[in-house]
């Protein structure tokens, strides 16, 4: 005699949710009942009734992967690497604000974030304004495109990002060193430079950070462009 | 007996079809994902979004944005604790808000999903990732930068103590981010966080 009852309800229990392990307040979407974790829960409770069922009417797909093929292909498909964006967007609030907050700059572009000209047009404008003081380290650069803009001011912006630049380097050369070991990560080392390179037009100035390891890195960016 | 046989099977086949399991929408994803990207490339100049670029579909890039983060949404359903998804989601939250419209829906749905992101981290592991701070650090100064224009009442006491809590979760991911754009972008959005909650009495 099979128990259905039984088998039924061991298959429901199985892909209850459960262990959410986190409180429900900050749960903005909520898992499904046939989350990954509960069809694996799932499949063995499958297996255990299978034999009473037509093999051909169950959700063949699920039980046909099986437990340890299911967790072999989803490791396999997620590994798979992202295509990265190099440049991660900023959001126009932030920049108004930013540039609100600032005095200097909301002397020169205020105009730019008041609410009768907040459009498409004045965001490109301050983008352009937001991502030159954000990475720029050269002031020589900074003070020929913004001549309007106090001297000092542009020197102080400067100084802040070459000490995030700072910190960058430091980071490269950590890895340039590793990267001596490993072709893989040497290859890699140079696709992430070649970003960089992008990113930081200003980075001949990095030369004032001498060093001979920083100098490797300046041959092999060369060599990568 | 039959009509119980008949009945647990026709509820698997309706929970299968239902929903969809997470591994036969992964390829899906990274699918839509690569194409957000090569899309947003094709419209940027430098670190500056550029619709009027040459080759550059804006239309197209936001109905794929929009589906791509639909879609997350799903993987995420799928299996709360698994990163992808999220990933996935917020990094197409990102290029969204800069492109598209900006409204207090989208922005708290967005900064929810990026504090789900983080809490769950912080439930299942001993230390969330660098990812989920900066994830949360990015939306939650988003939406609070957009409340600061559009709703400034919002930003109260009770908003200030999660944006604070933020700012502090930031300030540890920024101790061993990786180097690059988004920990430029990282400090960026720690110095607006600190700006507003310094404001909030």
């Amino acid at each position: 005699m099979i128990d259905w009852a039984g088998a039924f309800l061991s298959v429901l229990g199985a892909v209850s949710s459960s262990d959410k392990g986190i409180d429900p307040k900050y749960l903005a979407i909520k898992p499904r009942i046939l989350s990954d974790d509960n069809i694996l829960k799932g499949v063995a409770a499958l297996r255990a009734v299978l034999t009473f069922i037509p093999p051909a009417a169950l959700a063949s797909p699920i039980l046909g992967l099986g437990t340890t093929a299911f967790q072999i292909w989803k490791r396999i498909a997620l590994m798979k690497e992202w295509d990265e964006v190099a440049y991660p967007p900023t959001d126009p609030n932030v920049m108004r604000l930013f540039v609100d907050l600032d005095p200097v700059l909301h002397a020169h572009f205020g105009d730019l974030t008041a609410p009768n000209n907040w459009d498409d047009r004045a965001i490109s404008e301050l983008e352009v304004v937001y991502h030159d003081f954000s990475f720029l380290t050269n002031a020589d650069i900074l003070k020929a495109k913004y001549p309007d803009i106090d001297p000092n001011y542009i020197e102080t912006c400067v100084g802040k990002n070459k000490d995030l630049m700072q910190q960058n380097i430091n980071a490269i050369e950590q890895v340039l060193v590793q990267a001596k070991q490993n072709p893989k990560v040497d290859a890699k080392l140079r696709e992430a430079l070649e970003c960089l390179k992008d990113l930081f037009p200003a980075m001949k100035d990095w030369a004032f950070l001498s060093s001979d390891t920083f100098n490797e890195v300046l041959d092999m960016i060369d060599t990568v462009i | 007996m039959k009509i119980l046989r008949i009945a647990v099977v026709a509820l698997l086949l309706a929970c299968k079809a239902a929903f969809t399991p997470t591994p036969l929408l992964i390829s899906q994803l990274v699918d839509q994902k690569d194409q957000v990207s090569q899309l947003y490339m094709a419209c940027t100049t430098g670190a500056n979004y550029t619709p009027d670029k040459p080759g550059c579909d804006s239309k197209q890039l936001q109905d794929k944005v929009v589906s791509t983060m639909s879609l997350s949404k799903e993987f995420i359903s799928a299996d709360i604790k698994q990163p992808h998804g999220y990933v996935v989601y917020l990094s197409t939250a990102m290029i969204y808000f800069r492109i598209a419209q900006r409204a207090e829906n989208d922005y708290s749905e967005a900064e929810m999903i990026a504090r789900q992101f983080f809490e769950i981290q912080k439930a299942t592991s001993t230390q969330p990732s660098g990812d989920a701070r900066f994830y949360w650090v990015v939306m939650a100064s988003g939406h609070a930068s957009y409340q600061w224009y559009n709703d400034r009442l919002a930003l109260n006491a009770d908003r200030k103590a999660d944006l604070l809590l933020c700012y502090a979760e930031g300030n540890l991911a920024l101790v061993s981010f990786p180097s690059g754009p988004d920990k430029v972008l990282l400090v960026q959005d720690l110095n607006i966080l600190k700006a507003i909650t310094d404001s909030i009495k």
